[in-house]
Protein backbone atom coordinates (compact mmCIF):
# COMPACT_ATOMS: atom_id res chain seq x y z
CA UNK A 1 0.00 0.00 0.00
CA UNK A 2 1.25 3.51 -0.87
CA UNK A 3 0.74 4.82 2.62
CA UNK A 4 3.24 2.44 4.19
CA UNK A 5 6.07 4.55 2.73
CA UNK A 6 5.15 7.39 5.09
CA UNK A 7 4.43 5.24 8.14
CA UNK A 8 6.34 6.37 11.23
CA UNK A 9 8.04 4.12 13.71
CA UNK A 10 6.76 4.45 17.27
CA UNK A 11 8.52 7.20 19.20
CA UNK A 12 10.04 6.51 22.62
CA UNK A 13 7.30 8.69 24.11
CA UNK A 14 8.45 8.32 27.67
CA UNK A 15 11.88 9.84 27.00
CA UNK A 16 10.38 12.68 24.94
CA UNK A 17 7.74 13.26 27.64
CA UNK A 18 10.41 13.64 30.30
CA UNK A 19 12.56 15.94 28.16
CA UNK A 20 9.52 18.09 27.34
CA UNK A 21 8.45 18.28 30.98
CA UNK A 22 11.92 19.19 32.23
CA UNK A 23 12.36 21.80 29.49
CA UNK A 24 8.87 23.15 30.24
CA UNK A 25 9.75 23.70 33.90
CA UNK A 26 13.06 25.31 32.89
CA UNK A 27 11.18 27.61 30.46
CA UNK A 28 8.82 28.86 33.17
CA UNK A 29 11.70 29.58 35.55
CA UNK A 30 13.91 31.14 32.87
CA UNK A 31 11.05 33.27 31.48
CA UNK A 32 10.46 34.73 34.94
CA UNK A 33 14.22 35.26 35.29
CA UNK A 34 14.40 37.03 31.91
CA UNK A 35 11.58 39.40 32.87
CA UNK A 36 13.13 40.18 36.23
CA UNK A 37 16.63 40.67 34.81
CA UNK A 38 15.50 42.78 31.84
CA UNK A 39 13.16 45.00 33.86
CA UNK A 40 14.99 45.31 37.17
CA UNK A 41 18.44 43.76 37.31
CA UNK A 42 20.13 45.20 34.20
CA UNK A 43 21.54 48.66 34.76
CA UNK A 44 20.08 51.42 32.55
CA UNK A 45 22.06 52.56 29.50
CA UNK A 46 24.06 55.57 30.70
CA UNK A 47 24.08 57.42 27.35
CA UNK A 48 20.26 57.43 27.05
CA UNK A 49 17.51 59.20 28.99
CA UNK A 50 13.73 59.21 29.51
CA UNK A 51 11.56 56.96 27.36
CA UNK A 52 14.55 56.03 25.23
CA UNK A 53 16.38 54.70 28.28
CA UNK A 54 13.33 52.71 29.39
CA UNK A 55 12.72 51.33 25.91
CA UNK A 56 16.35 50.19 25.75
CA UNK A 57 15.31 47.32 28.05
CA UNK A 58 13.29 45.94 25.13
CA UNK A 59 16.71 45.09 23.67
CA UNK A 60 17.05 42.01 25.90
CA UNK A 61 13.79 40.46 24.73
CA UNK A 62 14.36 41.68 21.15
CA UNK A 63 17.69 39.84 21.02
CA UNK A 64 16.09 36.76 22.61
CA UNK A 65 13.42 36.71 19.89
CA UNK A 66 16.11 37.25 17.31
CA UNK A 67 18.10 34.22 18.44
CA UNK A 68 14.87 32.16 18.57
CA UNK A 69 14.06 33.12 14.98
CA UNK A 70 17.63 32.45 13.83
CA UNK A 71 17.60 29.05 15.54
CA UNK A 72 14.25 28.24 13.92
CA UNK A 73 15.34 29.08 10.40
CA UNK A 74 18.74 27.40 10.81
CA UNK A 75 17.24 24.19 12.19
CA UNK A 76 14.65 24.20 9.39
CA UNK A 77 17.41 24.38 6.79
CA UNK A 78 19.37 21.55 8.44
CA UNK A 79 16.19 19.46 8.84
CA UNK A 80 15.28 20.05 5.20
CA UNK A 81 18.71 18.98 3.95
CA UNK A 82 18.59 15.83 6.09
CA UNK A 83 15.07 15.10 4.81
CA UNK A 84 16.17 15.39 1.18
CA UNK A 85 19.07 13.01 1.88
CA UNK A 86 17.27 10.43 4.05
CA UNK A 87 13.62 10.95 2.95
CA UNK A 88 12.53 10.44 6.55
CA UNK A 89 9.40 12.50 7.24
CA UNK A 90 10.46 13.15 10.82
CA UNK A 91 13.03 15.62 9.49
CA UNK A 92 10.38 17.39 7.43
CA UNK A 93 8.33 17.70 10.61
CA UNK A 94 11.37 19.14 12.40
CA UNK A 95 11.70 21.72 9.59
CA UNK A 96 8.02 22.69 9.74
CA UNK A 97 7.94 22.91 13.54
CA UNK A 98 11.14 25.01 13.53
CA UNK A 99 9.78 27.42 10.95
CA UNK A 100 6.54 27.89 12.88
CA UNK A 101 8.43 28.59 16.13
CA UNK A 102 10.92 30.74 14.20
CA UNK A 103 8.03 32.78 12.81
CA UNK A 104 6.63 33.41 16.30
CA UNK A 105 10.02 34.81 17.32
CA UNK A 106 10.54 36.55 13.98
CA UNK A 107 7.29 38.45 14.42
CA UNK A 108 8.35 39.14 18.02
CA UNK A 109 11.62 40.60 16.75
CA UNK A 110 9.87 42.93 14.31
CA UNK A 111 7.21 44.08 16.78
CA UNK A 112 9.59 44.62 19.72
CA UNK A 113 11.82 46.56 17.32
CA UNK A 114 8.89 48.80 16.41
CA UNK A 115 8.14 49.58 20.06
CA UNK A 116 11.83 50.34 20.63
CA UNK A 117 12.01 52.50 17.49
CA UNK A 118 9.17 54.87 18.40
CA UNK A 119 10.88 56.60 21.36
CA UNK A 120 14.34 56.19 19.78
CA UNK A 121 13.79 57.10 16.11
CA UNK A 122 10.47 58.88 16.66
CA UNK A 123 8.70 56.48 14.32
CA UNK A 124 7.39 52.91 14.55
CA UNK A 125 8.58 52.08 11.07
CA UNK A 126 11.11 53.22 8.52
CA UNK A 127 12.32 51.48 5.36
CA UNK A 128 15.74 50.85 6.86
CA UNK A 129 17.63 47.91 5.25
CA UNK A 130 17.60 45.87 8.51
CA UNK A 131 13.87 46.39 9.11
CA UNK A 132 13.02 45.68 5.51
CA UNK A 133 15.11 42.50 5.24
CA UNK A 134 13.76 41.22 8.59
CA UNK A 135 10.20 41.69 7.39
CA UNK A 136 10.97 40.06 4.05
CA UNK A 137 12.43 37.06 5.92
CA UNK A 138 9.25 36.72 7.98
CA UNK A 139 7.10 36.97 4.84
CA UNK A 140 9.27 34.41 3.01
CA UNK A 141 8.69 31.89 5.82
CA UNK A 142 4.96 32.66 5.98
CA UNK A 143 4.93 31.80 2.27
CA UNK A 144 6.56 28.45 3.16
CA UNK A 145 3.54 27.54 5.30
CA UNK A 146 1.15 28.68 2.55
CA UNK A 147 3.06 26.58 0.00
CA UNK A 148 2.80 23.49 2.19
CA UNK A 149 -0.93 24.01 2.68
CA UNK A 150 -1.38 24.06 -1.08
CA UNK A 151 0.10 20.58 -1.66
CA UNK A 152 -2.04 17.54 -0.86
CA UNK A 153 0.42 14.69 -1.38
CA UNK A 154 2.39 14.22 1.84
CA UNK A 155 5.70 13.30 0.19
CA UNK A 156 5.52 16.07 -2.44
CA UNK A 157 4.70 18.54 0.34
CA UNK A 158 7.81 17.46 2.22
CA UNK A 159 10.02 17.56 -0.88
CA UNK A 160 8.93 20.98 -2.17
CA UNK A 161 8.82 22.35 1.38
CA UNK A 162 12.40 21.23 1.99
CA UNK A 163 13.71 22.76 -1.22
CA UNK A 164 11.88 26.01 -0.42
CA UNK A 165 13.19 26.07 3.18
CA UNK A 166 16.79 25.66 2.01
CA UNK A 167 16.43 28.52 -0.50
CA UNK A 168 14.52 30.67 2.02
CA UNK A 169 17.45 30.51 4.41
CA UNK A 170 19.38 32.81 2.05
CA UNK A 171 17.33 35.68 3.47
CA UNK A 172 18.77 35.08 6.97
CA UNK A 173 22.45 36.04 6.33
CA UNK A 174 21.15 38.90 4.16
CA UNK A 175 19.21 40.21 7.18
CA UNK A 176 22.20 39.76 9.49
CA UNK A 177 24.62 41.63 7.23
CA UNK A 178 22.12 44.26 6.00
CA UNK A 179 23.08 46.77 8.72
CA UNK A 180 26.76 46.24 7.88
CA UNK A 181 26.62 46.18 4.08
CA UNK A 182 24.04 48.91 3.49
CA UNK A 183 23.58 52.38 4.95
CA UNK A 184 21.42 51.72 8.01
CA UNK A 185 20.48 53.51 11.22
CA UNK A 186 19.94 50.18 13.02
CA UNK A 187 22.55 49.63 15.76
CA UNK A 188 24.89 46.66 15.31
CA UNK A 189 25.30 44.78 18.57
CA UNK A 190 28.17 42.46 17.77
CA UNK A 191 31.23 44.34 16.57
CA UNK A 192 29.54 47.77 16.75
CA UNK A 193 30.50 48.33 13.11
CA UNK A 194 27.82 50.80 12.06
CA UNK A 195 28.81 54.49 12.35
CA UNK A 196 25.34 55.66 11.18
CA UNK A 197 23.51 53.82 13.99
CA UNK A 198 21.01 55.80 16.06
CA UNK A 199 19.97 54.71 19.56
CA UNK A 200 22.90 52.38 20.10
CA UNK A 201 24.55 51.87 23.48
CA UNK A 202 27.54 50.09 24.92
CA UNK A 203 26.99 46.94 26.93
CA UNK A 204 28.74 48.04 30.09
CA UNK A 205 29.16 46.06 33.27
CA UNK A 206 28.19 42.60 34.33
CA UNK A 207 24.44 43.08 34.77
CA UNK A 208 23.78 43.98 31.12
CA UNK A 209 25.95 41.14 29.84
CA UNK A 210 24.40 38.63 32.26
CA UNK A 211 20.85 39.71 31.36
CA UNK A 212 21.62 39.31 27.67
CA UNK A 213 23.11 35.84 28.27
CA UNK A 214 20.09 34.70 30.32
CA UNK A 215 17.76 36.02 27.63
CA UNK A 216 19.59 34.28 24.78
CA UNK A 217 19.74 30.94 26.63
CA UNK A 218 16.14 31.27 27.83
CA UNK A 219 14.77 31.92 24.37
CA UNK A 220 16.75 28.97 22.97
CA UNK A 221 15.13 26.69 25.58
CA UNK A 222 11.69 28.17 24.85
CA UNK A 223 12.28 27.56 21.15
CA UNK A 224 13.29 23.93 21.84
CA UNK A 225 10.13 23.27 23.87
CA UNK A 226 7.86 24.74 21.19
CA UNK A 227 9.57 22.69 18.47
CA UNK A 228 9.38 19.42 20.43
CA UNK A 229 5.68 19.99 21.21
CA UNK A 230 4.80 20.85 17.62
CA UNK A 231 6.95 18.03 16.19
CA UNK A 232 5.08 15.49 18.30
CA UNK A 233 1.78 16.96 17.20
CA UNK A 234 2.71 16.88 13.50
CA UNK A 235 3.74 13.24 13.90
CA UNK A 236 0.37 12.47 15.48
CA UNK A 237 -1.45 14.26 12.64
CA UNK A 238 0.44 12.24 10.02
CA UNK A 239 -0.26 8.97 11.84
CA UNK A 240 -3.93 9.87 12.03
CA UNK A 241 -4.06 10.68 8.33
CA UNK A 242 -2.41 7.33 7.50
CA UNK A 243 -4.83 5.45 9.70
CA UNK A 244 -7.74 7.16 7.99
CA UNK A 245 -6.36 6.25 4.58
CA UNK A 246 -5.83 2.63 5.65
CA UNK A 247 -9.42 2.40 6.85
CA UNK A 248 -10.89 4.09 3.78
CA UNK B 1 6.78 53.01 30.04
CA UNK B 2 4.08 52.39 27.40
CA UNK B 3 6.59 51.25 24.78
CA UNK B 4 8.41 49.02 27.26
CA UNK B 5 5.15 47.38 28.34
CA UNK B 6 3.93 46.92 24.77
CA UNK B 7 7.26 45.48 23.62
CA UNK B 8 7.32 42.87 26.37
CA UNK B 9 3.60 42.12 26.13
CA UNK B 10 3.77 41.56 22.36
CA UNK B 11 6.27 38.71 22.65
CA UNK B 12 4.33 36.84 25.32
CA UNK B 13 1.08 37.37 23.38
CA UNK B 14 2.69 35.75 20.31
CA UNK B 15 4.05 32.80 22.33
CA UNK B 16 0.71 32.34 24.13
CA UNK B 17 -1.13 32.58 20.82
CA UNK B 18 1.03 29.81 19.37
CA UNK B 19 0.44 27.63 22.45
CA UNK B 20 -3.32 28.19 22.13
CA UNK B 21 -3.12 27.27 18.41
CA UNK B 22 -1.33 24.04 19.34
CA UNK B 23 -3.86 23.33 22.09
CA UNK B 24 -6.83 23.76 19.73
CA UNK B 25 -5.11 21.57 17.13
CA UNK B 26 -4.50 18.88 19.78
CA UNK B 27 -8.18 18.93 20.72
CA UNK B 28 -9.12 18.39 17.08
CA UNK B 29 -6.69 15.49 16.73
CA UNK B 30 -8.07 13.86 19.86
CA UNK B 31 -11.66 14.33 18.64
CA UNK B 32 -10.71 12.75 15.28
CA UNK B 33 -9.06 9.84 17.09
CA UNK B 34 -12.20 9.31 19.16
CA UNK B 35 -14.35 9.27 16.03
CA UNK B 36 -11.98 6.83 14.37
CA UNK B 37 -12.08 4.53 17.38
CA UNK B 38 -15.89 4.61 17.39
CA UNK B 39 -15.85 3.83 13.68
CA UNK B 40 -13.52 0.89 14.25
CA UNK B 41 -15.70 -0.42 17.09
CA UNK B 42 -18.78 -0.18 14.91
CA UNK B 43 -17.01 -2.11 12.13
CA UNK B 44 -15.87 -4.76 14.58
CA UNK B 45 -19.42 -5.25 15.84
CA UNK B 46 -20.78 -5.44 12.29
Amino acid sequence: MATTATKSKPVPWRAVDIVQLVLGVIVVVVSALIMWAALMYARPASNLAGDEQLAQRIFYIHMGCNIGALAGFLVSMIGSIIYLVTRKLDWDRVAQASIEAGLVFGLGTVVTGMFWAKPTWNTYWTWDPRLTTSTITVLVYIAYLLLRNGIDNRNSRARYGSIYAILAFLSVPLTFFSARWFRSIHPVVFGNENPDAQGGFDILGGSMQQTLTVSLIGFCVLFSVLVIMRWRQLRMEDDLAELREDLA
Amino acid sequence: MFYLFMGFAAVWVFVTGYLVFMGLRQRRIEADLRLLREDLDARAKA
